[in-house]
C-alpha cells in the first residue's frame, strides 16, 4: 500500500476514533463496555504498520475529547498512553506474526497488543496519577480485569471487520487465494 | 441521536475570533501554567475573574461556556470527596475508618475543582472562536520545529486535517446507516444483552467499509495529482502576528508570572 | 389501513445554534394498495418525512397513524410497525455486512416469528424476486459482489420480511436502463400484489409511467397532492417549483404549441404511443 493510502486511512480511523463513541451512544451503555475507541486503532496498526497505529492512538482521543468531550479530560492521558501502545503493538505484532491464516495472525496479534496495551497503561496510571496510593502491580491488574469484556468485543469485532474490508477489496489481502474466493 | 451538531466552534466576530490562532494557542498554555501555580486567594480571584471577562469577550453564552463543565460535575465530585475525605493533614472534622473528613482536605479538593473547571472553560472559549482547520494549522507551524528530530509533523497535520474533514461526512454515514438497519429490524435500544451485542457488527461493519472506501478515494484523487507523501510541506497560509496578538501573549504571559512569582 | 400524517412537524435540533424546521404542518393519507410517487427538490424534506412514517423519527408535533394506531404513542409495540413498513434507503448497498448473502437477507427475518424453515423460504424467494439464482449467490460474500448486485441483494434483504408497506428512497438513482427497467418490473409486480407502494424520486418518468398520486413537497411543506396527471398536467406550476414532468407530458405539450390537437392528460410512454396511433389514424400528418 503507499504512503499516501496508509496516510489518508489513518486519518480516517482517526476521525472514527471521533465518530465512532458517538455512534455506540445510540446503543445505550454500549460505550463504556466496548471501548469504541480502540477499534480505529487497533485496525489502523494492523493495517498501516505502528508508526501510524501510533500517530491514531494519540491524535485519535486528542480530537474526540477536543471536539465531543469523549473521553473526559482526566482519563484521557491514561487512554493516550494506553491507544498509544495498542498502535504500536498491533503493527508490530501482525508484521512478525505469520501463521498462514489471517484469523489466526489476527487473533494472537490482537491479544498481545491489548495485553501490552492495559498493562503498560495501567502502570503508567500508577506511576503518573497515583504515586505511592497502591502499587504499581495491583493497578496494572485491575485495569486489565475491568477492561476484560471490552477486549472480548475487540476480539470478536475486530477480524470480522477486517475479512469484510478484504472481501471489499479495500485493503490487500493477507493471504491471497486464501479460503473462499474473492 | 439526532445530528449532533460537530465541533464546539461557533462563527462570530469577537475580539477573541479575530486573534490568530498561534496566539490564542500560546496564550493558553501561558494561562494554563498559571492556574497550575495559582495559590492564593487574589490569585484564584484574577484567574476566575480573567475567565469571566474572556467569556465575555467571546460572544459566548454562560450557559454554552460551561456546558462540558456540567457533562463531567460527578467526576469532578468524586475528585472532590477523594480530596475532602483522604487528606492526612491536619484536624479532622469527622472520622470513620478510613475516612477523615477535613476542612484542610475540603480546601485541598475545591482548589483542584476550581482549576479544573477553569481549564476547561478555557479550553472550550478556545475551541468555540477558532476553526479546527486554523488551530491544526497553527499547531502546525508551531511543532515545525520538531521536524528537525524527524516527527512528520507536515503528514501529521494532513492526517489531522483529512480526519477534520471526513468527522461530518461520517457522522451522518453512520446516523443513515444506523436508521437503515433499524429499518431492517435492528434492536439498537433493546435491553437484553444478546439483541443489543447483535446489533454491533450491522452498524460497525457498514461504517468501516464506508469510511475505508473514502479513503480510497481520496488518496486515489490525491496521487492523481501528484502527492506522494513525506516531506512535503503545508502552505503556510496564515499571516504574520499582528498588534493585538502580541498584546493578548504578553497579557498572558504576565498573568503567568504573576502567578508563579508575585502571587 | 390506511396511513395517516396529522398535521406532522419536524424539526431538527431544536434549541440549538442549528436548528431546522424540515416539515411544518404536513397532512396526507396513504390509502392501502396505492402507489404513490413523492417529488420535491433536495432538501424539500422528502427523506424526513419517509422516515417518520417508518418510525425512525419522532414528529416534533402532530401524529402519525397506521391502521388507525398513534406509531409513536406508549405502548405501541415497534416490531409491528417494522413488520408492516420497509424502506429501502438509497444507495441500500451500503447496509450490508455479513459473511454471506443468505445471512443478510435473513437479518430482517431475526425477530420475526418464523420458524427456520418459512425463514430459507422468505430469502429464497426475496433473492429470486431480485433475480438471483437462490443456490448460486447464498453463500457468496455480499461485500465482494458488484455494484448492481448488491443492491439487488440489499432490495432482497428489505423485501424479506414482506412489508405491506414499501418504501423507497430515489430506487433507480445510478442504475443502468437495464437495471432500472427490472426494478421497476418488480416493484409493479409487489403492486399488484397489493403492497402499497410509496417512492421518492426526482424522474418524473418512472411517476409518470407507475405512479397513481404524487406528492410534491417544497421547504418542509406539502403543495400538492393529486393524481399523475392532475399533476402534470400544470407544466409551470411545477416548473415554478423546479421541477419536472413526464417527457410523455412535455412532448404532449410540445404538439399542442405546433397547432396539433393532442391529448394533455398524458403521462405515460404507453398512453403517449396509443394518442399518436390515434392521431395517425384521425387525421393528415405526412
Amino acid at each position: 500500500m503507499s504512503q499516501v493510502k496508509k496516510a489518508i486511512i489513518t486519518a480516517v480511523c482517526m476521525a472514527l476514533c471521533v465518530v465512532l463513541p458517538l455512534a455506540f451512544h445510540a446503543v445505550p451503555n454500549a460505550g463504556s463496555i466496548y471501548l469504541p475507541m480502540h477499534i480505529p486503532v487497533l485496525l489502523c496498526g494492523l493495517i498501516c504498520g505502528w508508526g501510524y497505529g501510533l500517530a491514531c492512538g494519540v491524535v485519535g482521543p486528542l480530537l474526540s475529547n477536543l471536539l465531543t468531550g469523549m473521553p473526559p479530560a482526566a482519563v484521557l492521558p491514561a487512554m493516550l498512553v494506553e491507544l498509544a501502545v495498542y498502535g504500536i503493538a498491533a503493527g508490530l505484532c501482525i508484521s512478525l506474526i505469520r501463521t498462514g491464516k489471517l484469523y489466526a495472525d489476527l487473533y494472537i496479534s490482537l491479544i498481545a497488543a491489548m495485553l501490552t496495551g492495559r498493562i503498560v497503561a495501567g502502570i503508567a496510571r500508577a506511576l503518573i496519577f497515583a504515586p505511592g496510593t497502591m502499587t504499581a502491580a495491583a493497578w496494572a491488574t485491575s485495569y486489565f480485569v475491568t477492561g476484560l469484556p471490552g477486549i472480548i468485543i475487540q476480539l470478536a469485532l475486530l477480524p470480522s471487520i477486517v475479512f469484510a474490508l478484504e472481501k471489499a477489496r479495500l485493503i490487500p489481502a493477507r493471504y491471497p487465494g486464501a479460503s473462499g474466493s474473492q | 441521536m439526532n445530528r449532533i451538531p460537530i465541533g464546539v466552534y461557533i462563527p462570530g466576530n469577537s475580539i477573541l475570533h479575530r486573534l490568530d490562532a498561534r496566539a490564542k494557542l500560546l496564550c493558553l498554555i501561558a494561562l494554563t501554567a498559571a492556574l497550575i501555580y495559582a495559590n492564593s486567594l487574589p490569585g484564584y480571584g484574577i484567574m476566575a475573574a480573567l475567565t469571566a471577562i474572556l467569556v465575555a469577550l467571546s460572544g459566548l453564552k454562560l450557559k454554552a461556556a460551561c456546558a462540558p463543565v456540567k457533562r463531567v460535575l460527578p467526576f469532578f465530585a468524586v475528585i472532590f470527596l477523594m480530596n475532602a475525605l483522604f487528606n492526612d493533614q491536619g484536624q479532622a472534622l469527622w472520622s470513620w475508618w478510613i475516612f477523615n473528613l477535613s476542612p484542610a482536605g475540603m480546601a485541598a479538593g475545591a482548589k483542584v475543582v476550581l482549576k479544573l473547571i477553569l481549564l476547561m472553560i478555557l479550553f472550550n472559549i478556545l475551541m468555540s472562536t477558532t476553526a479546527p482547520m486554523k488551530i491544526t494549522a497553527a499547531l502546525v507551524s508551531l511543532l515545525r520545529p520538531l521536524g528537525y528530530i524527524r516527527i512528520p509533523v507536515s503528514d501529521l497535520a494532513l492526517m489531522i486535517s483529512v480526519a477534520l474533514q471526513f468527522i461530518p461526512t461520517l457522522m451522518e454515514e453512520t446516523e443513515m446507516i444506523r436508521k437503515a438497519q433499524t429499518a431492517r429490524g435492528a434492536r439498537f435500544e433493546s435491553p437484553r444483552l444478546k439483541e443489543k451485542a447483535e446489533s454491533i457488527m450491522p452498524l460497525v461493519i457498514p461504517i468501516f467499509i464506508s469510511a475505508f472506501k473514502r479513503a480510497d478515494e481520496l488518496a486515489l484523487a490525491m496521487e492523481a495529482r501528484g502527492y506522494r507523501g513525506g516531506g512535503q510541506q503545508i502552505k503556510k497560509a496564515a499571516g504574520p502576528l499582528g498588534k493585538s496578538d502580541f498584546a493578548a501573549m504578553l497579557f498572558a504571559a504576565a498573568i503567568c508570572w504573576l502567578q508563579i512569582f508575585a502571587l | 389501513m390506511p396511513i395517516v400524517v396529522e398535521n406532522v412537524s419536524y424539526t431538527y435540533a431544536p434549541g440549538t445554534a442549528f436548528e431546522t424546521a424540515a416539515l411544518s404542518g404536513v397532512s396526507l393519507t396513504v390509502e392501502d394498495g396505492e402507489f404513490i410517487g413523492i417529488m420535491g427538490r433536495t432538501g424539500c424534506g422528502k427523506t424526513t418525512l419517509i422516515q417518520l412514517i417508518a418510525g425512525l423519527l419522532r414528529p416534533s408535533s402532530g401524529r402519525i397513524l397506521l391502521d388507525g394506531k398513534d406509531i409513536n404513542a406508549k405502548g405501541y409495540r415497534r416490531d409491528e410497525l417494522r413488520e408492516k413498513v420497509g424502506l429501502l434507503f438509497q444507495f441500500p448497498e451500503c447496509q450490508l455486512f455479513e459473511t454471506t448473502v443468505e445471512r443478510d437477507v435473513a437479518f430482517g427475518l431475526k425477530y420475526l416469528p418464523l420458524s427456520a424453515g418459512e425463514k430459507e423460504e422468505r430469502v429464497r424467494w426475496a433473492l429470486e424476486a431480485a433475480g438471483f439464482s437462490f443456490e448460486s449467490i447464498r453463500n457468496q460474500s455480499p461485500l465482494g459482489l458488484s455494484g448492481g448486485e448488491k443492491r439487488r441483494v440489499a432490495i432482497a434483504g428489505v423485501l424479506a420480511a414482506k412489508p405491506r408497506i414499501l418504501i423507497l428512497d430515489e430506487p433507480v438513482a445510478s442504475l443502468d436502463s437495464v437495471g432500472r427497467r427490472d426494478f421497476m418490473k418488480l416493484i409493479r409486480r409487489l403492486h399488484r400484489n397489493g403492497t402499497t407502494i410509496i417512492m421518492i424520486s426526482h424522474d418524473a418518468d418512472i411517476l409518470g409511467e407507475y405512479a397513481q398520486r404524487i406528492l410534491v413537497l417544497d421547504k418542509g411543506k406539502l403543495r400538492l397532492a393529486a393524481p399523475v396527471k392532475e399533476i402534470f398536467k400544470d407544466i409551470a406550476r411545477m416548473e415554478a417549483l423546479n421541477l419536472d414532468v413526464s417527457r410523455p407530458r412535455k412532448i404532449a405539450h410540445m404538439l399542442l404549441k405546433k397547432g396539433i390537437s393532442f391529448p394533455q392528460d398524458i403521462t405515460g410512454y404507453g398512453e403517449l404511443l396509443g394518442a399518436i396511433k390515434k392521431l395517425k389514424e384521425g387525421c393528415l400528418i405526412s
